[in-house]
């Protein structure tokens, strides 16, 4: 039978260390799930990603029970690692820290489709772009 | 303030989320909150799926949200300011980044800490063990034995499948009398079971100590006298042998931890686990078996397996 959804919240996490302080806290408070039950199993389903980020798409029925999904790493966790670097550029728009070529721009572009939803490659080729831009990475041919 | 939080909020549209998501991880968040009308588009889309409600959507059907949390002592306006040249970069460079609104709330830590205890009732466990929030009404039965917990922030309310393999294992192989250690106690609940099932002594450690709190509060609620709770690892803390050593934490932890809990137990004592999730059973069940572990017991509930092995 179908359950009642309450509520749908999409999280990005460190693999195996959620924790009830925020951003989980305050995103799931509201729903009145059990927090610690959320934590424990997000943590022991991603225990073997540890050091990657996440994201989660968690909904949540009216009768307070939840199921989840794991998506595919953010944009910006896999730009870092394709640029070999640690962390983005506090100052991204006057200091570059790191290259990614156009490849592999559209590397990452493939692996996230399926999470983008985006119209086309090409639509998600830019939003890799963007985020690379945000961070002070620079795309280069 | 102790337990506030700020929050900054983004509203942008669903094709910046990546983007917008980065700049919070470039100020150091620890994760952030994503609200994407695709999710529940797509949800409705599935045929024969559950209800959903578009009212969920506060912001609208185009519109995306991102929420990263700072602390109280943060500079928050230097934050907003960033993320403000930020997105107005994105921007002039031609991204679509809808309304690239910012919105500031506090939040507060009891806001949450609490809105689950509303739905956390009563529950039997195994033959005679009946978990009880301290706040619920229970009328106890001849043969009950009653935990009552307020399990604050640390983990172990009873109600998930591996606290109630752990539980259901206590109360089959603890016959009277024995020394229980019990790994990453959390809430105390583990430790309790154990005193309240018979065992002699028992110790509950934890490295976090929001769960070190807890479980002495617990304790002292439940009146065990042999129950103590100490802070810290496993190696630092303990100094003897025990029958029962007891850890509900997850699979790489358990695994680290199998040569020094071997220290920690006499011959014959029995490492009883859980916290693993199937796809982990194996790894568990080698390392164990590396350390001259016998298999006595592996339980299964849902996508979670305890395991009882004894030390050989």
């Amino acid at each position: 039978m179908a359950k009642k959804v309450v509520g749908i919240v999409k999280l990005q996490l460190p693999a195996g260390k959620a924790t009830p302080a925020p951003p989980v806290g305050p995103a799931f408070g509201p729903y009145g799930i059990n927090i610690m039950q959320f934590c424990k199993e997000f943590n022991a389903k991603t225990e073997k990603q540890a050091g990657l980020i996440i994201p989660v798409v968690c909904t949540i029925y009216a009768d307070r029970s939840f199921s989840f999904v794991l998506k595919t790493p953010p944009a910006s966790v896999l730009l870092k690692k394709a640029a070999g670097i640690e962390s983005g550029s506090p100052v991204p728009n006057k200091q570059k820290v790191g290259k990614v070529t156009i490849d592999q721009v559209r590397e990452i572009a493939e692996l996230k489709m399926p999470d983008l939803n985006a119209a086309s490659l090409e639509a998600a080729i830019s939003m890799i772009k963007g985020t690379a831009r945000s961070m002070g990475i620079e795309v280069v041919e | 303030m102790k337990g506030k939080w700020i929050e900054i909020k983004v509203v942008t549209s669903p094709s910046a989320i990546e983007m917008v998501s980065a700049i919070f991880y470039s100020l150091n968040v620890k994760g952030v909150v994503i609200e994407d009308p695709n999710d529940i588009l797509e949800k409705q889309k599935t045929p024969g799926w559950d209800y959903v409600d578009m009212k969920l959507l506060e912001h609208g059907e185009k519109a995306a949200v991102i929420k990263g949390y700072f602390s109280d002592e943060d500079n928050v306006g230097n934050i907003i300011k960033y993320i403000e040249e930020k997105i107005d970069e994105l921007k002039n460079e031609g991204f679509d980044l809808g309304e690239g609104r910012i919105l500031v709330n506090a939040v507060y830590e009891e806001d949450w800490a609490n809105s689950w205890k509303k739905y956390y009732k009563v529950t039997k466990v195994g033959q005679r063990l009946v978990i009880k929030p301290r706040w619920e009404k229970y009328v106890e039965k001849e043969g009950d034995i009653v935990i009552e917990l307020d399990p604050g922030m640390a983990f172990g309310t009873g109600t998930h499948e591996t606290t109630i393999l752990c539980l259901e294992l206590l109360e089959k192989y603890i016959k009277g009398g024995e020394v229980v250690y019990d790994i990453g106690t959390g809430s105390g609940i583990l430790s309790i079971a154990a005193a309240k099932l018979g065992a002699e002594k028992v110790i509950g450690v934890d490295i976090d100590e929001v769960a070190v709190d807890a479980a002495r509060e617990n304790v002292e609620y439940n009146k065990v006298k042999n129950v103590e709770i100490r802070h810290g690892n496993l190696t630092d803390v303990l100094d003897d042998k025990a029958d029962i050593i007891v850890a509900n934490i997850i699979a790489d932890i358990i695994i680290k931890m199998t040569s020094s809990a071997k220290k920690f137990l006499k011959d014959g004592g029995l490492f009883i686990i859980s916290g693993i999730i199937q796809d982990r059973k194996m790894d568990v069940l080698n390392e164990l078996g590396k350390n001259n572990f016998e298999i006595i017991e592996v339980k299964e509930m849902g996508e979670w397996i305890g395991i009882v092995a004894k030390n050989l």
